[in-house]
């Protein structure tokens, strides 16, 4: 990470990572707040839960506010109705925003609040949401030597300037585990020219990541700067291979079912070596993808199919279709892969690996 | 020249490629109406083009019509082309479908290039259009990589394509995270012309301004108008393990 002076682009941990020489399965440390954007506290969660006002995530939204921006506190806030209610939990496989607006709390008790170290009252889930874009993280995934950084630019100029466009970006970088859950947020401010570079071994819990995967999730503040996205690379000793993320719909589409008008599909050429071949998706809706299958048609036009894994919103999988379809891998066959049925907006991204030279060949669907 | 499909009968608009010189790259250009559609009626003609500076094209295959549920992975060293030029040309992929004019919004159906090196490597991208695309540009003359490399064992190439009837400039700045820039020199890009040059050959220091940051920075390739810029990575006398679109500055 370069560092944090007045002059660089500002990169700060909001979630520390657990005591270097631990050997447990990678967790993280508590932070000070469960949602990063609405800066609700695990304290404030606790007591909706313990008050009787919360047994499900849409009742902490109304109560707290928290969970009504990016969504990704979700499992740390399932987590905590689980620990506490155990089966009086009332689970939701659906994250979406709250269909009542959380009830105004008088200001005035704001005093008493902090007077109690339970901090002002929760912001209401108003204001425009965020966009977020999502990236894959490979970190020795498969036993492979492969690593993975982001890298964010910041154009502005002055030609720019005379458009109104606010100078400096802020967003927030989240590392996600493949089963949605937060391991780290990382706070990113970009001057005008600068660039901010990721490492995202420096975002992970000691102990890296299980299997090797994860993602990164961009949540941005200003409307203004959704072109804003970041590329990634994949590092390996076969060289560098690099695309840029995906983004989630459009908050104004959010509830929506993400009906497509074609197929993500990932198209498979003809190759003189064999390869591995990987689809890797997270799920970016409030549905979950579920029930969808992965069918495999080469020219001569026989389908294939696959049943895929269920993902709700931020999970990931990397499907290797080389094991699913051999012929994909063998690189005899041109064709493509689709997702059927077209419902649903994964973050998606197509991947091969030639296993000799090490060398990875990544890009978005 | 026959030409099967000219754009005064469709209001498709083609969308374009790299066309690499043949030695370096094997392409399989990847047609399927699944990409364009899920309407079990849809009919679509397939044409390749090539060209090598003038709004002539040097070649031209018509792929046939296909119907949903079929389609075609097809290889250029199949097609018996003409060589392309030294540091390739433009390959032109019109996708025209048949029972359907254009709606408002996207006016070009894009499809595929899964390409791997003849030593290795190679890219997987998108063709992507100079116009009729759905989203809005807040600027036309500027768009950025975030993540170049230019160190002792890697490097960048850059490209850009002009798939129009005129010449027009390009420049290449890079900024090191922390702000420090330096720039090349303008040079010109031909009509209907690949460019393609080293990040180190066309941007002087650019190794040291990099250097304190892994060679890691940024790019921004400004230019007389809209093309279609793309880079690559690759350690230095390896071949290239990508290459992908630069990005636009949307509205």
């Amino acid at each position: 990470m370069p560092p944090a002076d007045g002059d660089s682009s500002v990169l700060s941990p909001l979630t520390a990572a657990t005591d270097p020489g631990a050997q447990a399965p990678p967790v993280t440390q508590r932070a000070p707040v469960v949602c990063h954007c609405r800066q609700v506290s695990h304290e404030t969660v606790e007591e909706a839960i313990d008050a009787g006002r919360a047994a499900s995530l849409a009742d902490l939204q109304r109560q707290t506010a928290a969970c009504t921006r990016c969504f990704g506190c979700r499992f740390e806030l399932e987590a905590m109705l689980e620990d506490r209610l155990g089966p009086g939990y009332d689970r939701t496989d659906v994250v979406t925003l709250p269909v009542e607006e959380p009830p105004p709390a008088p200001r005035r008790l704001d005093g008493l609040r902090r007077l109690l170290g339970r901090g002002p009252t929760p912001a209401p889930a108003a204001g425009p949401l965020p966009r977020r874009m999502y990236m894959p993280v490979l970190d020795g995934f498969a036993g492979h030597d492969v690593r993975t950084r982001v890298i964010l630019f910041n154009s502005f100029d002055e030609r720019d300037a005379g458009g109104g466009r606010r100078p400096d970006v802020s967003l927030r970088a989240d590392l996600l585990a493949p089963d949605g859950t937060r391991l780290s947020a990382t706070q990113v401010n970009v001057k005008p020219q600068h660039s901010a570079v990721l490492d995202t071994r420096e975002m992970m819990p000691a102990g890296g990541l299980l299997a090797g995967l994860g993602a990164v999730k961009r949540v941005a503040d200003a409307a203004q700067r959704g072109s804003f996205r970041p590329y990634f690379h994949l590092i390996s000793p076969g060289g560098i291979t690099s695309t840029h993320e995906k983004a989630a719909p459009r908050p104004s589409k959010l509830g929506t079912p993400g009906l497509r008008s074609y197929f993500w599909l990932v198209p498979v050429g003809y190759t003189r070596r064999p390869e591995h071949s990987y689809v890797f998706l997270t799920a970016t809706q409030p549905e979950p993808l579920d029930r969808h299958e992965l069918v495999w048609q080469p020219e001569s036009g026989e389908e294939v199919r696959s049943p895929m894994p269920r993902l709700e919103l931020d999970q990931s999988a990397c499907i290797p279709l080389h094991e699913l379809f051999p012929a994909v891998g063998r690189g005899d066959r041109g064709g493509t892969v689709r997702i059927e049925p077209n419902q649903g907006v994964p973050a998606g991204f197509m991947i091969r690996l030639d296993p000799e030279r090490e060398t990875w060949r990544i890009q978005h669907l | 020249m026959a030409n099967p499909a000219p754009l005064s009968v469709t209001g498709w608009l083609p969308s374009y490629a790299w066309w690499p010189p043949s030695e370096e790259y094997s392409l399989t250009v990847i047609s399927t109406p699944y990409h364009a559609t899920v309407e079990p009626e849809a009919e679509f003609r397939f044409v390749l083009r090539g060209y090598a500076g003038s709004v002539r094209p040097v070649w031209e295959r018509d792929l046939g019509v296909v119907p949903f549920g079929r389609e075609l992975a097809t290889r250029l060293d199949d097609l018996d082309l003409p060589p392309a030029p030294e540091h390739g040309g433009i390959l032109e992929l019109h996708s025209i479908r048949l029972d359907k004019e254009p709606a408002r919004g996207s006016k070009f159906i894009g499809m595929w290039i899964d390409a791997q090196g003849r030593d290795g490597g190679g890219y997987l991208i998108p063709t992507i259009p100079i116009q009729g695309a759905r989203k809005r540009l807040a600027r036309d003359d500027l768009q950025v990589v975030p993540g170049i490399v230019a160190s002792a064992d890697q490097d960048s190439e850059i490209l850009l394509l002009n798939p129009t009837d005129s010449a027009t400039t390009g420049r290449l700045a890079v900024s090191s995270p922390d702000g420090v820039r330096a720039e090349g020199r303008p040079f010109e890009v031909g009509p209907w012309s690949a460019w393609r040059g080293s990040l180190s050959a066309n941007v002087p220091r650019v190794r040291r301004l990099l250097e304190a940051s892994d060679g890691v920075g940024s790019l921004a390739i400004y230019t007389g108008r809209k093309l279609l810029p793309f880079f690559a990575l690759r350690r230095r006398g390896e071949p290239v393990s990508s290459y992908d679109h630069a990005a636009p500055i949307f509205a």
